[in-house]
Formats: structure tokens, C-alpha cells, sequence
């Protein structure tokens, strides 16, 4: 157990600038999930501090030492990939016992205490019953699991995870997620989470490290990411669907602040109002919550004019994409309306700004009010 | 463009395996159906003997009400994507997607005028001159519907398209499959063991497993209606949760002594019924949780994971582990005792076969 700390980062491979200065705090057990699209640098940040990639600039320390010059196998962490990598020619047994019979750590453990270890911890992953198993004879989710206690069995002072449970199918997915983070709570473990999924990442971080092109974009408990996103990239990133991102125009209408949204001129409402006050044409970016977008009908205030590109059942909510004139951003709703839509369907939807997030359409930063 | 109908097919592989079990299936003219199951459930199969590319042992396949099992694959006019585009690496996307033209001997200005017709509605105009091995993962499997479309095919047969794809890809490219079925209506049997692809691309699925047909339906009628405990274990995400119940009279029924209000059909089926090893089902979406109370079923919450506007809370019930989805501005802590309640027209009740008590009645 231990905090981890890394500042100014860098990795370069060849032309590429795959991490531009990391600068990040990971609190004693904490459970932090790095997110962003492939190619944001979360996996190179990982295999940084796993030392399977040497850094070009900066510090990692781990607890009280600084380990960026260190050896693998000196920085006591314990490492699980998206495909398991198990020995394929070992039982569940040779692999759960394999990092304690490592060359570099023989006489550290006797067979003794080697045994009730992969037994402990066989037992807290359910899997004591399968220790003779060959690995080939196990399902997805054994493996996984095995791949988990190969990484824990060792006491490591962080555990590194990369996409652990992207490729399961819904359902073990679904009972991974609870049994990683359960496990985690139990045993403590400061934990670093690779993923791309936003809603994994959501279900599992205390703390969600945004990343994209090398850096990061913000550091958050999910709560913050979709109350106060910082900028309008982790806001198109985040929600279930995720929100929509629109580019607005500033006006007056009659002396009251517009937003011009393609053809359709929105009233920002109070608090948006007082966010964009002293603003005046020029563009915004405005992030729209999906529970705050809906079908609308003609009459209604505040509708725009929008294309069906998609629709889908999520449960019992039809889940529609939709394209607004002249937008290449998709905007996104769920409604319990049992509608026959077919793409390229004209339809309306009426957006309640009340809760919008604003950005500066050049920066992509947050506008916020003092009061804010 | 055709009906397609499947009669009592069976086929069982010499070592005995049973890969379809006696299959009635009607596939409407220009529906997209989709096949969806665990791997080794029969859904590849059931498309791979419609195209003629394996035999079955009993049975029979029609195409608007004629026989087509006797007749060679390239008569079936079928055109089949997998997995794995299979194109020809030294043939460039157009010369690729020609292909099957070519090997009908059509005329060199017809066969451009159908290849452009294709690129166009597949917006892949500007790659047509390239190789394969200058295409993304996406381009290449646009391509190799491309050419499948290309035949204008009396049906569409898709086996997991879309598996090995980044899941942006995959949510891009199964909006553009389902885009082209709207606008070609060709009839189109779609596989996969994805149900989130199965519900977002399918007018009807049909669930299937250990070779046999479990149910066809739209995604709700599976999600609010499913006939078996397989189905609805299958179907919806996070899982249908089941605890087992006690009959405590003719028509009611108790989770741990808790009693559990039911709707009149329920209870209808429950008296037509003596088994006595019941279990109930529950979507998570279908739980509310409060203040715990006396004589309600009560839990202890283990995790909460937050998801956006709303969160999966799983409960430790003295009946079992449950999920709840709730409200994010309504989530309990971790560890808070809570009651939980569910909605009595919404619940499921499965009997030792596990077959749904409630068939086409509960739910939404």
C-alpha cells in the first residue's frame, strides 16, 4: 500500500510525443481508473510505472522511493493485461505461484509459505477449487481471475490492471467490474486502471484521470467529470449517453441574450444566461446532459430540427442519434416513447439548457461564474 | 428480396453434437433478423446451412415458398459476410468489390456503374484505388460488404461483422448496416452474441441456445416478456436478478418470509401450477430502495457504481445478491442498510424448468 506520485512525465516514441508531462497525485488505496480514446498515452502511463517502458523525463515515486530508474521486478507491482497472458504449458497453481518462484525472488519464499499464499489467495478469487486445473479447461472469467491473483499473490503495493474486463461479454463483465472492486476494498491495494470505457471507468474509479494526446485533461471523482467537466472534450466523453456537444452563437434577441444553434435561436435560460453574460458573437460550446434533451413537438419552445442517424434499445428506452442542420456532432437522447423510427426521420427535440455546461469554443476550457 | 422459411431443420454433426434442433422460423421479406446467442448456441450454423455451406440431417429451407436446400450455394443468390473480410490483397478495394460481377462475365461499363453505385452509398468513393493493406480495420470491412451487396443478393447472411472491430467502429458500422437494410430492404439474418448489437440493429430477435430456438421477439418483448430463464438471464444489462421464493398459499408467494405482491396474471399462473420450486425474477431497473423496514426485504449495500445520471447499487439480501438501478441524486452509500421494493406488474416468476410462469403476460 502506498501513494503514487509522478511529475513532469514525458515518453517519446520515435516522432511521437505519447506522454507530454504527467504530473499526478494517486492517493494510498485509492482506485484510479485512467481513461481517454486509444492513442491518449493511458497504457504508455501504465507501462511507465510497471517499468516495462523507461521514461524520458520526470519521476515516479511509489510510497517514499523513487522508482523510475528501477527494475520491474524491484518496484513490487503486480500487473494484469486485457489478455490474461497466462502460461499456457502451467496449471492455475504454476501460474498463481509463478512471480513467487521467479529466479530473482528464489529463497525468498519457502514451498511452505509459497503454498498457503496461492491457497489464500485462490480462496479470496473463488478459485481454490480449480488449482489443478490446466489453463486451457478454464472460461474467460477463470482466467481472468487467475491473471488477477498472478498479479496479487505477491503483495504488491500497486496493482496495475490494463483493460482487464473489456473483451468479457455483458454479463461476466458486468460481475467482474463488482468482484475488482470489491477485491480491491478488501485487500486496499492502490490500484491503476487502464481503460477506454467511460462507464467502466465511472463504476470503478474514486478517481478518474481523463487523458487525451499525451496529457491529461482532468482529474475527478466521477461525480465531478459530469457536474463539472473542464473542458468540453471530458464532457463529450462522459454520461450514459454520453452528453452532446453543441456549437452555439452568441446573440441578442430583443435586448435578451440567444444562443443560435444551427437554424434555431435557444434562450440560455438563468444560470447558462449569467455564465455567457458580457459575452456577445462569438462561439461557445455548449454540453447538453442526454436526460436533458427530449422529443419535441411543433409549438413547442426551444426545439431544433433534427435527422435520425440511429436508433437503438437500451433496456426499456429507445436510445436516438440524431444530426442537427449543418452539425457533424451527433446529439444523442433516450426516451420511453415507443416510436417506429427510420433513419433519416425528421423529427424535434427540445433541449432544457438549465444544467448545460459552457466551454470556450477556442480553448475548450470551462466557463464558469464566481458563484459557480 | 425474399421470405425465407425454416421447417423442422435439424442437423447434428457425426460425433452426435446436436448443432440445430428441429428450427421453425419464418424470416419476413426485407426484415433484418438477428440471431443471438453464446458461442455454440446454432446461430452460425443456421445461417451457414441457408447458404448451402453445410448439409443438415432433417428438414426443409424455402425462399418464398420454394424448396432451396437441394440447390448448390451460388443458386441460393445468398451473399454472406464474416468475421473476416476475406479480401484479395493484391486486388484493389474496387477490383475487390467487382469481383462477383466479373465472375459473371457482365459488361465492364455495367460492372463500373454498380461498383461506383456501391462506393457511393458506402461513402468510400475516395478508396476505391487502394490495396487492403492500405484500409483501416472499418474500411476493409465496408468493403467486404461492398462486394456482398454489389450481387444484389435475394438476402443478406451476416456472421459477427463487426466482431473484431474498436467498439466506435462497431457502433458507427452497425448504424451504416442497418442504414443500407432500410434503404435496400434486403432480407438480412444478422449473428452475433452481442445483445447491445443484437438491440440496436434488429427489427426481431430470436434467442437461441443449446441449438434450439428460445424465443423471437423484438429486444422489449425479450427484455419484458422472456418465455425462459435462459432469456432473461441473457437479455439486458446490468443482469436480471433471481432470488428463490417460498409459495405461502395457492396464488402468493414470500422471498425469505417476506411476502411479495404480484398482479392478478401472476397470480392466475401461480394457481394453474404446483410446482414448488419458484424462482423470481427482477430487472434492476425495476427495484426501488428506501429506508429499510420491518417485514420488507432488507439488505446491506455492498458497492455502488455510479454511471452518469444514474448508478448500479448491488445489495446483499439475506435471499442473495441483488442489483439495483437508481437515480444518482437518490444513490445510498456503501455499507447503508437499505429496504428494497419492487414493482409487482414487472416481476417474473420461473418454475423448476425454468420456464416463465408469466409467458407473454408480465413485464412492460
Amino acid at each position: 500500500m502506498a501513494e503514487v506520485q509522478l511529475s513532469g512525465v514525458r515518453k517519446r516514441f520515435g516522432l511521437v510525443e505519447a506522454l507530454r508531462g504527467i504530473d499526478l497525485a494517486i492517493p494510498d488505496s485509492a482506485y484510479v481508473c485512467l481513461l481517454g480514446p486509444s492513442g491518449c498515452g493511458k497504457t504508455t502511463l501504465l507501462r511507465c510505472v510497471a517499468g516495462l517502458e523507461t521514461v524520458d523525463a520526470g519521476q515516479i515515486r511509489i510510497g517514499s522511493q523513487n522508482v523510475e530508474a528501477l527494475e520491474p521486478f524491484a518496484r513490487n507491482v503486480g500487473l494484469a493485461f486485457q489478455n490474461y497472458a497466462l502460461y499456457p504449458h502451467l496449471d492455475v497453481r504454476g501460474n498463481l505461484s509463478f512471480p513467487l518462484r521467479a529466479p530473482r525472488r528464489r529463497a525468498e519464499f519457502g514451498d511452505g509459505e509459497i503454498e498457503q499464499r496461492v491457497k489464500s489467495i485462490a480462496t479470496l478469487l473463488q478459485i481454490d477449487a480449480l488449482l489443478d486445473k490446466p489453463i486451457v479447461a478454464l472460461s474467460g472469467g477463470q482466467k481472468q481471475r487467475v491473471a488477477l491473483g498472478r498479479a496479487l499473490v505477491r503483495n504488491p503495493t500497486v496493482l496495475l490492471l490494463d483493460e482487464p474486463v473489456t473483451h468479457l461479454d455483458a454479463r461476466l463483465r458486468h460481475e467482474m467490474r463488482v468482484e475488482l472492486k470489491l477485491l480491491q476494498r478488501r485487500v486496499g491495494t492502490t490500484t491503476i486502471h487502464v481503460t477506454h470505457d467511460q462507464l467502466e471507468a465511472q463504476a470503478l474509479g474514486d478517481l478518474i484521470v481523463v487523458m487525451r494526446d499525451g496529457l491529461i485533461e482532468q482529474v475527478g471523482t466521477p461525480d465531478e467529470l459530469c457536474t463539472r467537466p473542464a473542458t468540453s472534450f471530458v464532457a463529450s466523453f462522459v454520461g450514459d449517453p454520453p452528453m452532446s456537444l453543441l456549437t452555439a452563437r452568441l446573440g441578442q434577441e430583443a435586448g435578451v441574450l440567444s444562443l443560435r444553434v444551427g437554424a434555431a435561436r435557444l434562450r440560455p435560460g438563468e444560470r447558462l444566461g449569467r455564465l455567457l453574460d458580457g459575452l456577445r458573437d462569438q462561439d461557445v460550446e455548449i454540453a447538453v446532459p442526454a436526460h436533458h434533451i427530449a422529443l419535441g413537438h411543433a409549438g413547442d419552445e426551444q426545439i431544433i430540427a433534427a435527422r435520425v442517424q440511429a436508433h437503438e434499445w437500451v433496456g426499456r428506452e429507445l436510445q436516438i442519434v440524431v444530426a442537427l442542420n449543418g452539425s457533424p456532432v451527433p446529439v444523442r437522447l433516450r426516451t420511453q416513447q415507443r416510436l417506429a423510427l427510420r433513419i433519416g426521420d425528421e423529427i424535434a427535440i427540445r433541449l432544457n439548457l438549465e444544467s448545460a455546461h459552457a466551454f470556450d469554443s477556442k480553448t475548450g476550457r470551462r466557463l464558469q461564474s464566481s458563484a459557480d | 428480396m425474399a421470405r425465407i422459411e425454416f421447417k423442422g431443420v435439424s442437423k447434428t454433426y457425426p460425433d452426435g453434437t446436436r448443432a440445430i434442433v428441429d428450427l421453425n422460423l419464418v424470416v419476413e421479406d426485407g426484415e433484418l433478423l438477428c440471431l443471438l446467442g453464446p458461442s455454440g448456441c446454432g446461430k452460425s450454423s443456421t445461417i451457414r446451412v441457408l447458404a448451402g455451406l453445410e448439409t443438415f440431417s432433417d428438414g426443409m429451407i424455402l425462399a418464398d415458398n420454394n424448396r432451396i436446400d437441394h440447390l448448390p450455394p451460388q443458386a441460393r443468390d445468398c451473399a454472406m459476410i464474416f468475421e473476416n473480410y476475406a479480401l484479395y490483397p493484391h486486388l484493389t478495394a474496387f477490383e475487390n468489390i467487382a469481383m462477383p460481377l466479373r465472375a459473371r462475365r457482365l459488361p465492364a461499363s455495367e460492372i463500373k456503374a454498380r461498383v461506383t453505385k456501391i462506393a457511393r452509398i458506402l461513402r468510400m468513393e475516395h478508396l476505391m484505388g487502394r490495396r487492403p493493406s492500405r484500409l483501416s480495420g472499418g474500411e476493409k470491412q465496408r468493403v467486404g460488404i461492398g462486394r456482398a451487396l454489389v450481387r444484389e443478393p435475394a438476402m443478406f447472411l451476416m456472421d459477427e461483422p463487426l466482431g473484431h472491430l474498436e467498439a466506435y467502429l462497431r457502433v458507427e458500422l452497425r448504424a451504416e448496416i442497418r442504414k443500407l437494410q432500410e434503404r435496400l430492404g434486403i432480407t438480412t439474418i444478422y449473428v452475433t452474441h452481442d445483445q447491445e448489437e443484437a438491440a440496436a440493429i434488429a427489427d426481431r430477435i430470436v434467442v437461441m441456445s443449446a441449438g434450439r430456438l428460445q424465443q423471437v421477439g423484438s429486444f422489449l418483448d425479450l427484455f419484458d416478456r422472456p418465455v425462459n430463464r435462459f432469456v432473461a438471464e441473457f437479455v439486458g444489462e446490468p443482469p436480471m436478478v433471481f432470488l428463490p421464493v417460498e409459495r405461502t398459499n395457492a396464488d402468493s408467494i414470500a422471498v425469505k418470509g417476506v411476502r411479495i405482491p404480484l398482479s392478478e396474471p401472476l397470480r392466475a399462473a401461480l394457481r394453474a401450477t404446483q410446482d414448488r420450486e419458484l424462482i423470481l425474477g427482477i430487472r434492476p431497473n425495476d427495484f426501488s430502495l428506501g429506508p429499510p423496514v420491518r417485514d420488507h426485504l432488507n439488505g446491506t449495500v455492498t458497492l455502488v457504481q455510479p454511471q452518469g445520471d444514474h448508478a448500479i447499487v448491488a445489495v446483499s439480501t439475506p435471499a442473495g445478491p441483488a442489483t439495483a438501478i437508481v437515480p444518482s441524486d437518490r444513490r445510498p452509500a456503501p455499507g447503508a442498510t437499505i429496504g428494497l421494493t419492487f414493482a409487482g406488474e414487472r416481476l417474473h416468476l420461473f418454475d423448476s424448468a425454468a420456464r416463465a410462469l408469466n409467458k407473454g403476460e408480465g413485464g412492460g
